[in-house]
């Protein structure tokens, strides 16, 4: 896998977004909510970039007149994610225990 | 791309956000594996508990019918893929892994009815937990292999 950093993945709620998809097919959005302990529209705000990026599916379907929101993530992103988590784990490996921000990220 | 969370986030951090993420989620589309567990071998065991009982067998029979049909409707109008993630909290997981369990003993029903083979109802009943195992299985198999928790 290429390491490639990924700033839409980077923000903190959208990699734990990015990695709570990355582990099942696809979840309930009151899922990732609850597992983020974030409000519906954080969530949303978050999961926009990410589908607009191509890398989160979104998928409404109406049950018994209620709207359910499912979230996958797509191949572009699951590469994306694998790609960014490498590349973390190459920085993590070059500098050691030395504290990376995201600006010394960006000037690599 | 605009980042609306400027705050400085280490790579560590990051890795380790990311595999604590993962890690939550995974644990989560598995906590339904004790149940239906529970489940396969409570409906096998209670399956066979009520199989030579004459007018149960008709009971049993409908009941499965009835489920069957309900599911495989619920099934296709909620998707099959958000069942992979969460099987038993949606209503369809729910009702095709009480399908998957009653359809195995039917068979058993109709073998043992009409061969006079009771041991082919009790194999098949007893079957059914092994059947609710693996198919959890399968699907943890096919769940993309941890990346941040290598």
């Amino acid at each position: 896998m290429q390491a490639a950093f990924d700033e839409v993945i980077h923000a903190p709620n959208r990699l734990r977004i990015t990695a709570a998809l990355s582990a099942v097919v696809s979840a309930d959005f009151s899922a990732i909510r609850d597992l983020l302990s974030v409000s519906d529209s954080v969530l949303s705000k978050q999961v926009k970039p990410l589908s607009e990026a191509g890398y989160v599916d979104v998928t409404k379907t109406v049950i018994n007149s209620h709207v359910r929101t499912s979230l996958t993530l797509t191949v572009k992103g699951r590469k994306a994610y694998r790609g960014h988590i490498e590349a973390l784990r190459e920085l993590t490996a070059n500098m050691g225990e030395a504290d990376t921000t995201v600006d010394q990220i960006s000037e690599i | 791309m605009l980042n609306e969370e400027q705050i400085p986030v280490s790579a560590n951090d990051a890795l380790m956000s990311a595999r604590t993420a993962e890690d939550a989620m995974r644990q989560r589309a598995r906590s339904m594996r004790p149940l239906i567990a529970t489940n396969g071998l409570a409906s096998g065991a209670i399956t066979v508990a009520v199989l030579l009982p004459e007018p149960w067998k008709f009971v049993v029979g409908v009941g499965a019918f009835l489920a069957i049909v309900t599911s495989v409707w619920l099934f296709q109008r909620s998707g099959s893929r958000r069942l992979i993630a969460q099987p038993g909290q949606h209503v369809a997981g729910r009702l095709v892994l009480v399908a998957v369990m009653f359809m195995f003993p039917v068979a058993g029903l109709l073998i043992g009815t009409y061969t006079d083979n009771v041991w082919a109802v009790v194999v098949l009943a007893l079957a059914l937990p092994v059947i609710m195992l693996a198919i959890p299985w399968w699907w943890e198999r096919r769940l993309p292999s941890t990346v941040a928790g290598k």
